[in-house]
């Protein structure tokens, strides 16, 4: 009996593995063309806007959407450049402000026409560049339990309060875009000099600084840090988990960086008229409203945050954010940064 | 142990694993064009980290697991024996992920930093250092203790004259944990925050973008050599000889407090996974998923399931070689070369990587193996083969040829522990999550499913998939050693 | 074993009709298998579709009709796929003589079910299949030029 259970294993084996070789030799079995879309996990796990958009998207077009994971939207770029023609980048989604002069370097991209009037007052100056157009933004700040925070900081020298010591999670700089975001805020709203006196001061505020945000904010979350650096609209994620949060976010007086991502078509595209269909419905109000809602970031057509909890809100002073300090001129922060940390 | 090997062939079978295991970084050099100039500041920081977390955790791994040892010998029944032996062994053998869950789940205040690294490390460590031990005092410490019952010797005076008898046995396992916590990543990059960037973590960030690849690679090599010094400085030969019957030492008295040290040690691991269980909502998880996302899990699972019986029939394939084409030379070159960083690998699958997607599975597997072979021959089969090394003689002086010798003395008595290295290898294979997410793109594998919910903080889901892994993990380990044993007994009819 | 397959014909020589009639089988087994590998059986609910024609009209125990309708139709790709595995199977396993009795016994399973469910036009086909199947498992058919005859030297026993 055992050679005849080995036989059928062996068979079945031998015919899934022909089937998955069939299908990997030959693409064009499934006739309809494949629109590949790279963009942050984020983005395109089960919890994102990803799976609505790809479901609404492949209703109408008579496509198959298939998404890749860039992981993070510094290594989106070197991503999308190491795949082979085979699996080329139709569109690319998830790079902020400070990550375009890398996919500028790496790749040429394509224009994409888009309606200016539609778009939120905050964000048009940004569609002069026409190759990256942004599909969403966000307002930096801390948020706080309201319980375990019974004074609430207003401006940033506030955090230096002994009350607070260990009781704040950031995100490394190096390799998160809102540690960065956090980094040259300071530096924006201090001064050079003074802003790494004040990290100086800081350090003993701060329990951990996190690879990435979900790990800063998941302490958060689990109360094992009091404060964290996040997006404003994480609160309206953080009242939807759980309605009894008392997760508040803090506007502090100096004014709140602003996160932008967008999205750009790389020259390269082999489905590039399906690619700027799907920007089309990424830039609609339905798509705008999902992506709100699954990404917790604000939307950029005007109007569509209307009657929603993000509409509820406080208010956030911004800072101006059109001068973007150059790779090199980053590196080299993030250089004096690394060794403020090794001389802790 | 002295080899003289005769037939040049022969040796070259060994010589072509060492080849293929320093691969990767001739594949990166060629790619990345040379070696960058390196921030001397950054890098004495993150190799001060290194040996500190390193030297920590093995110091903690080979002093706790020694105390467990004794802990365990006074367990004289059989069936608690055997459960405590597999409960110490399941931190080293499961994926690092769990463990980081199980402390992320467990402590009341996570602090990341080198503290947290070395606390896990050390508590992964330490049940592989106790049951080695155990094994060894009873196999080797027989007549020792005997005299030590007989006598009624002192508690701490037996602990201390055996731990004195096996100091160089002890002394080696350090240096292994000690070049394993050297190299780790996972669980520095987990735990280690800002503050506690180790090499390889360095390496890790500096390789994400172009501009830093040459420096990372300068970062690589220069760990490789430093590693490569400090084994040829600080390894010395002890010899593991085969297995004795392991029999329980009746009247043994050993301080009550190993026992005590043990409980805890297993309480607090089994208080982590029942946590992680008890995070367990299935009904939440599948109205979550999806019956897409469900299919996808189940697809994944399978693929995984594969990828393992991959992984182990690839390691059994490079343990037959390096069996077979076994010098001195190859034995030093074992105990001291240290696989790249894992980015490092990744980097080099990816510029080799084919187009079509099978072959791309098949090189993640063989450079998976090759990442986590030198570990595992030396915790596996390499104190075993230097305990063969009187047959071998015995077999050159008649005029044996190397083929012979691998094939009939060598291949035979040292099948289990390959089997059993493989069906490690198949765990760890299908545990991996760092390789994939730097190979491919989507969450193809259990693995990349599981850091992803880990990432975006979604214990609860990652807690059911966990299982799943585990229990994947579990049936492929048994798959794999099951094999050997068929294996064994068909060699066996064979060479008859 | 190839020593074994050659000598079957010795000493179980007054089977090679059968070895004939088991190869031919095997082979058809084999076309009827690749027509569907390569066709679109995998891709497209054809069986879910013919068993869904057939099931109002079935005269077949109530079990079986929900059995079929609530199960194989609803997961009509893991059928499928079984089916095309299994007549798979049942080729390599007639065409090379090896483990031909428990294989027959498969073969005549999926034969009454195909003859449940395929409808009229097909009936003599299958019936003439399970009487072959039948015999292929009652004679022991692997082991004239096949396989089988090397495991029934050694081993004896009901499955060789």
């Amino acid at each position: 009996m055992k050679h005849f259970f080995v036989f059928l294993i062996l068979v079945f084996g031998g015919l899934i593995a022909a089937i998955l070789f069939r299908q990997n030799q030959d693409p064009t079995r499934d006739a309809r063309p494949v629109l590949r879309i790279y963009a942050p996990s984020s983005f395109l796990k089960a919890w994102g806007p990803g799976p609505w958009l790809k479901e609404k998207f492949e209703t109408s077009c008579e496509c198959r959407v298939e998404y890749h994971d860039g992981q993070d939207a510094a290594a989106l770029v070197e991503r999308v450049k190491s795949e082979p023609k085979s699996r080329a980048a139709d569109l690319v989604l998830g790079f902020n402000q400070y990550d375009l002069e890398i996919a500028h370097k790496g790749m040429e991209w394509k224009a994409i026409k888009v309606d200016s009037q539609n778009f939120d007052d905050t964000v048009r100056p940004l569609l002069s560049r026409t190759s990256f157009i942004p599909y969403d933004w966000g307002v930096l700040t801390f948020l706080a339990h309201k319980a375990e925070v019974p004074v609430l900081p207003k401006t940033l020298d506030d955090l230096l309060n002994p009350d607070y010591a260990g009781a704040i999670s950031l995100q490394d700089p190096r390799t998160s875009s809102p540690g960065l975001q956090f980094l040259l805020w300071l530096i924006q709203i201090k001064g050079e000099e003074e802003g790494f006196q004040f990290l100086k001061k800081f350090a003993p505020q701060v329990k951990v600084w996190g690879a990435n945000w979900s790990t800063s904010y998941g302490l958060f979350q689990k109360h094992q840090a009091k404060i964290t650096f996040s997006y404003a609209a994480s609160v309206v994620a953080g009242i939807q988990e759980d309605p009894l949060s008392d997760i508040v976010a803090l506007p502090f007086a100096e004014g709140h960086p602003l996160q932008y991502e967008f999205l750009g078509i790389p020259s390269t595209c082999q489905n590039c008229d399906l690619a700027e269909k799907f920007v089309g419905l990424v830039l609609s109000r339905e798509g705008q409203k999902v992506v709100m809602e699954k990404n917790f970031m604000f939307p950029v057509i005007h109007q569509v945050m209307q009657d929603s909890p993000f509409d509820k809100l406080p208010q956030f002073t911004t800072i101006d954010m059109t001068v973007i300090p150059n790779l090199a001129e980053r590196e080299r922060i993030l250089k004096k940064w690394s060794q403020l940390r090794r001389a802790e | 142990m002295k080899f003289r090997p005769r037939l040049k062939t022969g040796n070259l079978l060994g010589w072509a694993v060492a080849g293929l295991l320093v691969l990767p970084y001739l594949f990166v050099i060629m790619q990345v064009g040379g070696l960058g100039s390196v921030d001397w500041d950054e890098f004495t920081w993150a190799v001060h980290n290194t040996l500190f977390q390193a030297a920590f955790s093995a110091t903690l791994s080979v002093l706790i697991g020694s105390l467990m040892a004794f802990g365990l010998m006074q367990l004289r029944a059989q069936r608690w024996h055997q459960f405590f032996h597999l409960v110490l062994l399941l931190p080293g053998l499961l994926p690092s992920l769990f463990v980081i869950l199980i402390y992320l789940s467990i402590s009341p205040r996570i602090s990341l930093g080198l503290g947290s690294v070395i606390v896990v490390q050390s508590f992964v460590y330490s049940g592989f250092v106790a049951t080695r031990l155990s094994d060894l005092l009873q196999a080797q410490g027989h007549e020792l203790i005997e005299v030590a019952v007989v006598h009624g010797a002192d508690p701490w005076l037996l602990v201390r004259t055996l731990i004195g008898a096996f100091r160089r046995t002890l002394y080696n396992w350090w240096f292994l944990i000690f070049s394993i916590c050297f190299v780790s990543f996972s669980i520095p990059v987990a735990l280690g925050g800002a503050r506690g960037t180790t090499v390889e973590v360095l390496i890790s960030e500096k390789i994400r973008l172009p501009q830093g690849r040459p420096e990372a690679l300068s970062l690589a090599l220069l760990q490789l050599v430093g590693l490569l010094l400090l084994a040829l400085g600080l390894i010395r030969e002890a010899q593991t000889p085969p297995g004795k019957t392991l029999a329980p030492i009746h009247g043994l008295r050993l301080p009550r407090s190993t026992v005590a040290i043990l409980l805890l040690y297993c309480g607090v691991f089994l208080f982590g996974m029942l946590r992680i269980l008890g995070n367990l909502n299935l009904q939440h998880f599948v109205a979550t998923a999806g019956p897409g996302g469900l299919q996808e899990i189940a697809l994944a699972a399978v693929s995984s399931f594969g990828l393992g019986l991959l992984a182990g029939a690839v390691t059994v394939a490079l343990c037959f070689l390096a069996v077979v084409g076994w010098s001195e030379k190859l034995d030093l070159f074992f105990r001291a070369y240290t696989s790249p960083s894992t980015t490092v690998m990744g980097l080099a699958v990816l510029f080799i990587r084919p187009e079509s997607q099978i072959l791309e599975i098949f090189f993640y597997a063989l450079f998976f193996v090759l990442l986590v072979f030198p570990g595992l021959v030396r915790a596996g089969f390499l104190p075993r083969l230097q305990g063969l090394s009187q047959q071998i003689q015995s077999a050159q002086v008649l005029g044996a040829s190397r083929w012979s010798i691998g094939r009939r003395i060598l291949w035979p008595q040292l099948q289990d522990v390959i089997f059993q290295v493989s069906a490690l290898a198949s765990i760890w294979m299908i545990g991996d999550f760092t390789l994939a997410r730097i190979l491919f793109t989507k969450d193809l594998f259990l693995g990349q499913t599981l850091i992803s919910l880990v990432n975006a903080y979604r214990l609860e889901q990652a807690s059911v998939l966990l299982v799943l892994l585990l229990g994947v993990s579990g049936i492929a380990y048994f798959v794999v050693r099951g094999l050997g044993h068929v294996g064994r007994q068909k060699y066996s009819e064979y060479t008859r | 074993m190839l020593a074994s397959f050659i000598d079957s014909v010795r000493y179980v020589g007054h089977l090679i009709p059968v070895a004939f009639l088991r190869i031919f089988m095997g082979y058809y087994y084999l076309q009827q298998a690749m027509l569907k590998f390569n066709g679109d059986f995998l891709a497209r609910p054809r069986l879910a579709a013919q068993i869904a024609d057939v099931l109002p009209g079935l005269n077949a125990p109530v079990w079986y009709k929900i059995l079929t309708e609530r199960i194989v139709i609803q997961h009509w790709q893991a059928f499928a796929l079984v089916a095309l595995g299994l007549e798979f199977a049942i080729a390599i396993s007639y065409l090379f003589g090896y483990v031909v009795r428990p294989m027959a016994f498969i073969g005549l399973l999926i034969s009454i079910n195909y003859l449940i469910l395929a409808g009229g036009s097909s009936d003599e086909l299958y019936r003439t299949f399970i009487a072959i199947h039948f015999m292929m498992a009652w004679v022991g058919a692997g082991r004239c030029l096949g396989l089988d005859y090397y495991f029934f030297k050694r081993r004896r026993g009901v499955w060789w």
